[in-house]
This record gives structure tokens, C-alpha cells and sequence, in this order.
């Protein structure tokens, strides 16, 4: 999906900072003391998990034990998995292994958390064991919320793929893009925000028209039933498909299609207030909220997802608990794999501040996201944020501009792949 | 390359009126504001002005045009000019029933976007669709009633990317 | 021509009003635009939808390349007996395609 990067100042920022924690590292190691060191747990292996964890095991050093609970032995990048789907990448390139995390000297653990005891400061493993914490850093992700949508499910997920967690839905939305006659028609169901990755399913939109029309197959059509008026990047996105792939993507508000009613797997089709619209592929990315384990702790809004104390990403529910990623609700930021390690980076240096005694920076926080309207165009957009009115607001920000010279949006291209290099490396060294 | 470059707009406040008689001049201003690129377009141009006010003269036929009794609703900014939505809404019954709509957008490359002509529907008017523009305008609407006045409306559009469905100034000859 | 698209009520009561929602998924080629090998693409468009009720014209509009692909037309009449509304799409060329839908007017 949509790539994201952390701008040059934000980098210099933390040499800043690693500098000013490393004086503390020494002041601690001379007192000699030898009580069991502080206990960070950090729960999901995204992005914003892995650079929490490694920020803090590479600022904390032996100061801090620094445990991470994920249960899945590999991680697939969500971002970039646009890139699979349209067969600009295998999925070997978005599979990343955490043996650099364990390399570090930071306690990996595979297993699947069932439940966090905030009382007794306590993960709680499906296997019975329990994993104690002095802070917790819950970067859970999302739950995709089948139900939201009326006849989707997780089975109906095997014949309508939402591939909005990567990994099988992924190679599945990839084959069956693959196995569509020339003039296929393909419809897709984009969820209300706030959402995993906002401009994402436009993205995917673009790189499978692009597949499409360069495997011989320009004569398909694929429709787009927002639950949005409007969406990000939009002017950039239809003016993008209609330079690319004229005619091939059709993007309809519910004030045309007049909302989603339900959906029916077994004769592949939509129901909206106007008509029923059916395809050779229906790909459904449905509502979303933060992962049940964070919802089941209590932690979470009505509204599904995790507030925060914009300083630290610190839970308002629990001051042993930062919350960060998609599972957060961060004010002005999106649900992206920069946002989430950016996050990482803050709650994990707030972390070190409680638990050590250590300075505690004013918080920054970044985003930049790309976006492939072709694989030789790319757009993006990027923001700073701060503390403001007691939530996360834009300082500033830049975006792509329609019109550009080509070279420029290849070069977007080069800076997408430049991240996408750069933040797996941060998150799995 | 070329086409594709025109279809660009850039983020103009449209002026509150739409050009119409005797405001040539402030139009030609607004070209002179929005500089060097804007009059590389061929749609910013005083053809384009001219276009518009033969429009409207064709539809009012020397008739008086009323500036109430017709509505045009539509987004204040549009983030795309690929598919904006407007609506036409009128309450008048009996003579001030409206039987004709036409839709203009004067800094389009075709004035003209559609005309209406609505029959014995039984309700006052609400119409919907859905138009291209090719920059940030003043949408106007104009209605006939049933008994033969005109009607004027006009929507201002701030257009984020205009409408690439014209990459070319008009149709040939 | 793709299939139209028409969404009306399938049962209201006589006095009630009947709101119309018309689709037709259509790229409405503006006959302005340039293709990738740099010349002209002929206009295609959708330049009239009629709408009536029993034979009785209740809308006709005629489309320039101004109306957005996809074109879209909400309206809506008062319904005063039971009967068939019908949609007739008219592409350049004379192409037509057109769609039906009964409403029940009950008294």
C-alpha cells in the first residue's frame, strides 16, 4: 500500500536525541545498580511496534528489557502490498523476518496474545502464559469489521478478498486479478473513514487498472462504490486514471449509488440504495476499527478506536499503556506505516523518560505517504504535526500538484522505493 | 502531454457573478490576476465571455430575467472538476412552473452543459446531476416558467483539478 | 451501451412523491480530449435521456459533453396512478438503450 517516509529533518531530530539519552544510558550504567531492569512490552509487529522496540532497546540498551509479542513469525508489509497485487513486486519483497529485532537483544515472542490484565500488568498469551510489563506499548493494528458490511464475512473474504491485511488475501486479490478476461468488470467496496491507509484503495484502483490495460485487457472496467463523497488525493487520483488508463476506472459517491446495502457471494454482486452491480471480482475493504484485544482491555472509544494524550500517545484509560498505529486515534493523522513508526519513535523515548528518569523531548510527529498512479508515477503527501488544543494537529505540510512534470512523478517512484527500503530497516534492521 | 497539461486548473476563487453583459472587463482583469498560465488556456478568454452572453441572450430572448424564484445548489469547492454535483430546485407551481433549465458553465470549453424541459411532474422542481468543469466558475442556471418568465441562478465553484474530460479549446468548425 | 440503472419506490400511496434516481455508466467522451497518440478522440456522449410515465414525457434532457461520465439524473413526480416509468438513453450515432420500472400507486 502506500509508502510513507520520515522527512531529513526529523532524522537529524533524533541524532539530537539519541545523543542526549546516551549521556543518561552512561549516568545509569556509573550508578552501577543491578536491580532487574524495567520491563517494556511492546504488542504487534507492524510498523509502529518494531520501531518502538528497537528505539527503545537501541536507546535503553541494558537499562531496559524490551520484550515484543507478535503473533506471526514473518511480517508482510501492507504498504507495498499495491505493488503485489498489480505485479510490480513478489511477495518475498514485503516478507520480513524479526530476527534483527531478537539480534538487538529484544525478547521476541511469537505468540498470540488472547488478553491484557491491566490490574496485574499482564499480558496474557493464548498459551496460558503471562508476559508482566511496567509500560505497554499496544501497536494492535486494525480489526477489519466484516459484519459492518450485510453478507460479508470472513469466509465471504475467500471469494470477495479485501486484501487490506497483507499476507493469503493478498496473493489471493493477485490471482484472481490475474485469471479476469479482457473485458472484466471488477467492483470495489471503500469503506467510510477513518480507515487503514486513506488513500489505498485508490492506489490499488489505479495499479490494477494498470495491470489490466498492460496485459491486454484495456477493455475492463472497474468500479469504485465509495462510502465517501470525497477522498484523499482525489483530484490527483481521477485525474491519474484518466491520463493512464482512460475510461477504466469509474468512481461513484453514495450519493449516486446511493449506499451499500449488502453484498451477495454467492452470485458475486453489490446491493446499493440505486441498483445491484455485479462483477467477475468484487474486492470489499470494509469497515474497520482497532483490534479487539485493545477494545476488549476497555481501552478503546465507542467509536472503536483508542484515544490518546497527544504528548506521548499515552492511553487517557491507563498510564501504563501508549497506544499507537492504526489502532490510535491521533488527531490530523492518517492510519499509515510512517504515522504508526513515528509514533513508535515518540512512545517509546516517553517510555525511557518514565521508566529512567530521562528527558522528555516535546513530542514530533510526521507523515509522508506516496501513492503509484502508474508504476512510473508517483504522488505524495506529508505533514508535520504537533500538540494542539489538546489533540494531534498539522503544523504543516506539503503535497503533490496535479500537472507535475513527468520526471518529477518518477522521481516520487524512486523516493517510494528509497522508504520502503529505509522503514523496513528501522523496523526489522 | 500538452492536452493533459490544459486540464489543469489551479485554485481561483471564482469571481461572485458569472460573466454576463458589460463585465468583459472585469473578467479580462481576472485573467491579467491569475497571470501568464492562465492565459496559455484557451477556455480563460474573452471568446469564452462572449460564448456565455450569446447563451443567455438565445435562452431569454429579450425576455427580463428574473433573480429569485430558482435555486442552483452545488459544493463551494470541488476537489475535482471530473464529476461535480448540482442541483436545480424551484418552488413554483401553476404559471410559475418551471418547464425548461438550461445549465451553463462559462469558463467551460462548451458553455452549454445540458438543457432540461421538465413535463407535467405534478411537484415543484428538484433536479441532480452531475458536471464537468475545466476550472473554478460561477455555474449559472437558468429556467423558463409556464408562464414564460426567465429565471437566473448561479453557484460559485472552486475547482481543485478541472474536469480533464477537455483537453482541447472547442470542437472543430 | 452498459445496462441503465433506475431506483424508484415499488409501492407508495397516491399524492406521495416519487423520487427518480437514473444511472448509466457511460464515458461520455467529450470529443475534446486527446489520446495517448496525441490526436483527437471522437466525441461519444449520451445526448438525451427521456423520462417518461405511460407515454407521458415527465423529463427530457439533452446532454452536452459538460455532463460528467456517468451521468447521473435525480428528479421526481407525483404519484397519481399505477404505471410504468421509462428511461430512454440516446448515444451519438442513435444508439439507444432504455429501462423500465413498474410503481404501485395504491389509492
Amino acid at each position: 500500500m502506500t509508502a510513507t517516509r520520515q522527512p531529513f529533518t526529523a532524522t537529524r531530530r533524533r541524532v539530537l536525541g539519541l545523543a542526549m539519552l546516551a549521556t543518561g544510558v552512561m549516568a545509569v550504567s556509573a550508578r552501577g545498580a543491578t536491580p532487574a531492569p524495567p520491563r517494556i512490552v511492546v504488542l504487534g509487529g507492524g510498523a509502529g511496534g518494531a520501531v518502538a522496540a528497537r528505539t527503545a532497546k537501541r536507546l535503553g540498551g541494558e537499562a531496559v528489557s524490551v520484550t515484543l509479542v507478535e503473533a506471526a513469525p514473518s511480517y508482510v508489509t501492507c504498504f507495498f502490498s499495491n505493488w503485489v497485487i498489480a505485479g510490480l513486486r513478489a511477495m518475498e519483497d514485503i516478507t520480513h523476518g524479526y530476527a534483527g529485532l531478537a539480534a538487538d537483544g529484544i525478547a521476541v515472542v511469537h505468540g498470540r496474545a488472547e488478553a491484557i490484565d491491566r490490574d496485574a500488568r499482564a499480558i496474557r498469551l493464548a498459551t496460558g502464559e503471562t508476559i508482566p510489563y511496567d509500560r505497554l506499548i499496544l501497536a494492535p493494528g486494525i480489526a477489519l469489521r466484516h459484519e459492518a458490511v450485510p453478507g460479508y464475512s470472513e469466509a465471504a473474504a475467500l471469494t470477495m478478498p479485501h486484501a487490506w491485511k497483507a499476507g493469503p488475501q493478498t496473493t489471493l486479490l493477485r490471482s484472481r486479478l490475474e485469471a479476469l478476461g479482457p473485458t472484466a468488470s471488477i467492483v470495489m467496496l471503500v469503506p467510510p473513514n477513518p480507515y487503514r491507509c486513506p488513500p489505498g484503495p485508490y492506489e490499488r484502483a489505479a495499479l490494477m487498472a494498470h495491470r489490466l490495460k498492460a496485459t491486454g485487457r484495456a477493455g475492463a472496467r472497474l468500479t469504485i462504490l465509495d462510502a465517501k463523497e470525497t477522498f484523499s488525493k482525489q483530484a490527483l487520483f481521477q485525474e491519474g486514471w484518466e491520463r493512464h488508463t482512460p475510461g477504466m476506472v469509474q468512481w461513484l459517491p453514495p450519493s449516486v449509488h446511493g449506499g451499500i446495502l449488502s453484498v451477495d457471494p454467492a452470485t458475486n454482486s453489490v446491493e446499493t440504495g440505486l441498483d445491484v452491480f455485479s462483477g467477475d471480482l468484487i474486492t470489499v475493504i470494509p469497515p474497520q476499527q482497532a483490534a479487539p484485544i485493545a477494545v476488549d482491555a476497555g481501552l478503546a472509544d465507542p467509536d472503536g478506536w483508542c484515544p490518546v494524550v497527544p504528548a506521548a500517545m499515552r492511553s487517557p484509560m491507563d498510564s501504563f499503556v501508549h497506544v499507537i498505529g492504526d489502532a490510535a486515534k491521533a488527531g490530523e493523522m492518517p492510519k499509515s506505516a510512517f504515522a504508526a513508526a513515528s509514533q513508535g519513535r515518540v512512545a517509546a523515548v516517553a517510555v525511557l523518560a518514565d521508566l529512567l528518569g530521562w528527558p522528555r523531548p516535546e513530542p514530533r510527529y510526521f507523515n509522508t505517504c506516496w501513492s503509484l498512479i502508474a508504476p512510473d508515477d508517483g504522488v505524495k503527501v506529508g505533514a508535520l504535526y504537533g500538540e494542539k488544543a489538546g489533540g494531534i494537529a498539522t503544523v504543516k505540510g506539503f503535497v503533490s500538484q496535479p500537472g507535475e512534470p513527468a520526471a518529477e512523478r518518477r522521481r516520487a517512484v524512486d523516493e517510494a522505493e528509497n522508504w520502503y527500503a529505509a522503514i523496513t530497516a528501522e523496523m526489522f534492521g | 502531454m500538452r492536452g493533459y497539461r490544459l486540464c489543469v486548473s489551479r485554485l481561483v476563487r471564482p469571481s461572485t457573478a458569472a460573466p454576463g453583459h458589460g463585465q468583459s472587463r472585469r473578467h479580462f482583469l481576472r485573467l491579467a490576476l491569475l497571470g501568464p498560465a492562465a492565459a496559455a488556456w484557451p477556455g480563460v478568454s474573452l471568446a469564452a465571455t462572449e460564448r456565455f452572453d450569446s447563451e443567455v441572450a438565445l435562452f431569454t430572448a429579450g425576455r427580463p430575467v428574473r433573480a429569485d424564484g430558482l435555486n442552483l445548489e452545488a459544493p463551494p469547492v470541488a476537489e475535482s472538476g471530473y464529476s461535480v454535483p448540482v442541483t436545480v430546485t424551484s418552488a413554483g407551481t401553476g404559471p410559475d412552473r418551471v418547464v425548461r433549465v438550461r445549465l451553463l458553465a462559462p469558463d467551460n470549453p462548451l458553455v452549454r452543459l445540458a438543457t432540461v424541459t421538465v413535463g407535467d411532474t405534478g411537484v415543484p422542481l428538484r433536479l441532480s446531476t452531475r458536471i464537468r468543469l475545466a476550472r473554478s466558475q460561477t455555474v449559472v442556471a437558468l429556467a423558463e416558467t409556464a408562464g414564460g418568465q426567465v429565471l437566473r441562478a448561479e453557484a460559485a465553484i472552486a475547482v481543485v483539478v478541472g474536469g480533464c474530460g477537455f483537453d482541447l479549446p472547442l470542437e472543430p468548425g | 451501451m452498459e445496462r441503465p440503472r433506475l431506483r424508484l419506490p415499488e409501492r407508495v400511496r397516491a399524492g406521495d412523491v416519487v423520487p427518480v434516481r437514473a444511472l448509466l455508466m457511460h464515458p461520455m467522451e467529450s470529443g475534446l480530449r486527446l489520446g495517448p497518440d496525441g490526436g483527437r478522440v471522437p466525441r461519444r456522449i449520451v445526448y438525451r435521456i427521456a423520462c417518461s410515465f405511460e407515454g407521458e414525457p415527465l423529463l427530457v434532457m439533452d446532454l452536452e459533453p459538460g455532463i460528467a461520465a456517468n451521468p447521473y439524473v435525480e428528479f421526481a413526480f407525483l404519484a397519481r396512478r399505477s404505471g410504468t416509468l421509462t428511461v430512454v438513453y440516446t448515444e451519438d450515432g442513435g444508439a439507444e438503450t432504455a429501462v423500465e420500472a413498474f410503481i404501485e400507486v395504491e389509492a
